[in-house]
């Protein structure tokens, strides 16, 4: 055996381990869903939510939400029947040093003509760009009244 | 040179396990501690679904409760508020349901997400409809159990 070689195999591997270790979300990818009809939607409505939940904009906020809509986070249920049942929600992160949010991982894992099931990791930040906290989380995006929008989201922030 | 070639199938087994690791695998949440009550709670919801005892049944939910299938979203506050679930189910020839599959996808020590397949069968055991869902489980007021499910089913 050639140590050489051998080193060279086990570095290679090594490598590879590597960037597997520090790429994607850690979770298989969704393409098998990608053709069906609100897999699409279930991205644009979740794109909206974050962009309009970073504006701390409730009226915007609450566009993305079927009412009533329901978070189920924090070891509560919280139904929510109108953007104003939003307010509260920014000064309420706020006080724990929020200033916006982003999607670390999506991925659709139900899918049908009306409805998606979402999986999801967001990271809240600081001010400066500094990560204060990130959670999994899943959303159901349906398509009703005429319209796509979240209709329930449980999350494992506390 | 010979050294080189031996070296060959080593570099090829570990380049083989290093592409394998790197491949997509769902996370394994069996060591997760709501995993087993996640399972269990399933479990006893369906034997009460079968059983077409609803007492039984929403013994086996949180309240308030959601069952995410119609617009707007009804929420139940309390036991005694759903339709006619079994009655329902008869008049399309519903015997019994069974779970086909069941995967954890998200979990921490007080809250599952599970994705379930469930299949609904005729009293000749046929089985006539197959459908996805979604349900969440957790342990909340000093119990597991079901707050909210969503199904692909009409």
């Amino acid at each position: 055996m050639n140590m050489k070689h051998f080193l060279a195999g086990l570095a290679g591997a090594g490598l590879l381990l590597s960037a597997c270790a520090t790429t994607g979300a850690g979770g298989p990818g969704d393409s098998e869903f990608a053709s069906c009809p609100a897999y699409a939607p279930a991205y644009k409505v979740t794109d909206d939510f974050m962009t309009s939940f970073n504006s701390k904009n409730a009226e915007a906020w609450g566009a993305t939400f079927h009412f009533p809509s329901v978070r189920i986070a924090s070891g509560t249920v919280r139904i929510i029947n109108s953007p104003a049942d939003l307010e509260n929600s920014f000064t309420n992160l706020a006080a724990q040093g929020w200033d916006h949010s982003a999607w670390e991982a999506r991925r659709v894992v139900q899918c049908d003509a009306t409805k998606a099931h979402m999986l999801t990791t967001f990271v809240r930040y600081r001010a400066d760009k500094s990560v204060l906290s990130r959670f999994n989380s899943l959303y159901i995006v349906e398509f009703k009244n005429g319209r796509w929008a979240l209709t329930a989201r449980s999350s494992f922030a506390p | 040179m010979m050294a080189r070639f031996a070296s060959a199938p080593l570099a090829c087994a570990l380049l083989l396990l290093g592409t394998s690791a790197c491949a997509p695998k769902p996370a394994d949440f069996s060591s997760c501690p709501a995993s087993k009550p996640a399972f269990e709670v399933m479990d006893s919801f369906m034997t009460a679904f079968n059983a077409k005892d609803m007492t039984a049944l929403e013994k086996t939910f949180h309240f308030p409760n959601m069952r995410i299938s119609v617009y707007p979203l009804h929420v139940l506050t309390g036991p005694g508020q759903q339709e006619d679930v079994f009655g329902i189910l008869t008049a399309e020839g519903w015997a019994r349901s069974a779970w086909i599959d069941r995967t954890i996808v998200q979990c921490d020590p007080n809250k599952a997400h599970m994705l379930a397949t469930f299949a609904r069968y005729h009293a000749d055991g046929s089985e006539y409809s197959r459908y996805d869902g979604l349900y969440i489980i957790e342990l909340r007021d000093g119990f597991w159990g079901i707050t909210a499910r969503s199904t692909f089913a009409p």
